[in-house]
């Protein structure tokens, strides 16, 4: 270990910048960290530690479980009022199916965010619930304006949440009126692109985007913005539209995590 | 030497939970400043090439950690950015010219960060340099001048003394 260590360091930075370089890669690989989670949990537990400080400094306790209450209150409303919308355009549509029930069952379990991911022109946020609170890998993430992203990395009581602000984030997704699937992505700008509708498909400004439930990680319905702009390019296949997010990314508090497995520690929404 | 093992050591930790904690409320779009890359120039600028760049990739590994990203991305571009401070400390050391090694490093950081990021993705170089790595470079150096202004005015440490 020792001669490799003085042959990495003694035959010049060179050898030492691709040695590194070659583990970045190594890891970039196999995206794995192993032994180093042990790391990451005490980085989470102090990320926690600081959130509380930076709490008591904010906060006064009795207005925030107040405030608490209230914004689970109007998130029910909010999603039930949501749920209906988007029941009665169903209805309409599809009234041979209407003896069919709905009986998706979620588990919403209530996370705060307490620190953001180390990324840079990207961001993913930490939230103070985990593995033990329930929560999996891949559980939709949401607040009361509607999707918010989706858990990456799950520890026994931190998730880290990929937000739709995010070069890898896609979504599959639906215009409520015209029932056309696209796909949502971002590409660093303030808006999100809703991809891959055809130019023949009739898209007004102000028509809200859904999940479209194809996807396995996203349940249908589930506000994702509102159109801001179409445009169309000739040289292009399909319009050019802009959506302006439901979620304010900038003021991420309080988010609920979907967990459709889940048994514990949650609020039942059902669809029925 | 220890000494500023140590220190350095407590200045990568402490900076690295503040770009958890803290930086996000200091977010212009999605510009922040990178603090990690301030400290890791700093350590590098002092101390050259070999330790430069093994902090460099020892700090990005850790940042990776509190990342919903690819593991080793960090460690990638923070690994370079180390090596390349390290180079022009060895450049500009004398003249104490710190603000224009940061701002070097930091270009290069996010450069190579961003690129390996938006890999296969649809974006453009002129995208690319124009929406992140020049916004977040500045950012970077404004907030990398402003604790060089505090720490020679107030602590008057021997780090950054020009």
């Amino acid at each position: 270990m020792r001669r490799f260590t003085h042959v990495l360091f003694g035959k010049g930075p060179v050898l030492l910048l691709a040695f590194y370089v070659f583990l970045a890669f190594l890891l970039m690989n196999f995206n794995r960290p192993g032994a180093l989670r042990g790391i990451r949990l005490g980085l989470l537990a102090a990320v926690s530690g600081i959130h509380s400080i930076q709490q008591k400094f904010t906060y006064l306790q009795d207005l925030k479980r107040e405030n608490q209450a209230l914004q689970k209150e109007i998130f029910k409303l909010k999603v039930i009022n949501q749920q209906l919308g988007e029941a009665l355009l169903e209805n309409i549509r599809l009234k041979r199916l209407l003896g069919l029930k709905d009986t998706s069952r979620y588990h919403l379990i209530a996370a705060q965010v307490i620190g953001e991911g180390t990324e840079r022109g990207v961001r993913s946020v930490i939230l103070n619930a985990g593995s033990l609170e329930g929560v999996r890998k891949n559980c939709p993430v949401i607040n009361a304006d509607g999707l918010v992203g989706r858990v990456l990395i799950t520890e026994p009581h931190h998730a880290i949440v990929q937000i739709l602000l995010d070069y890898n984030a896609l979504v599959s997704a639906r215009l409520q009126h015209s029932r056309e699937v696209g796909t949502i992505a971002w590409s660093g700008n303030p808006w999100l692109e809703l991809r891959y509708i055809a130019k023949n498909v009739d898209v007004t400004v102000g028509e809200a985007v859904i999940t479209s439930g194809l996807s396995p990680i996203y349940p249908s319905g589930i506000k994702i913005g509102v159109v801001q702009s179409v445009q169309e390019n000739k040289f292009e296949f399909f319009k050019e539209i802009r959506v302006r997010p439901a979620v304010n990314f900038n003021a991420l508090e309080e988010v609920f995590i979907m967990c459709p497995d889940s048994l514990q520690n949650g609020v039942v929404i059902s669809n029925e | 030497m220890n000494n500023i093992f140590v220190r350095y050591s407590i200045f990568f930790l402490l900076a690295i939970l503040l770009q958890a904690t803290i930086i996000p409320y200091f977010t212009i779009f999605q510009w922040k400043p990178d603090l990690v890359v301030i400290v890791l120039t700093a350590f590098a600028f002092r101390t050259g090439y070999n330790w430069g760049t093994t902090a460099g990739f020892f700090s990005g590994l850790i940042t990776d950690l509190l990342s919903a990203h690819l593991l080793g991305l960090n460690a990638l571009s923070k690994t370079i950015a180390g090596y390349t401070a390290a180079s022009l400390g060895n450049l500009f050391q004398e003249q104490g010219r710190f603000i224009v090694t940061l701002l070097i490093t930091s270009f290069v950081h996010d450069m190579v960060y961003f690129f390996v990021l938006t890999l296969g993705e649809q974006f453009s170089l002129k995208l690319l340099l124009l929406q992140l790595t020049i916004p977040n470079t500045f950012y970077t150096v404004l907030v990398g001048a402003f604790i060089y202004y505090i720490w020679n005015r107030w602590f008057e440490l021997e780090e950054f003394s020009a």
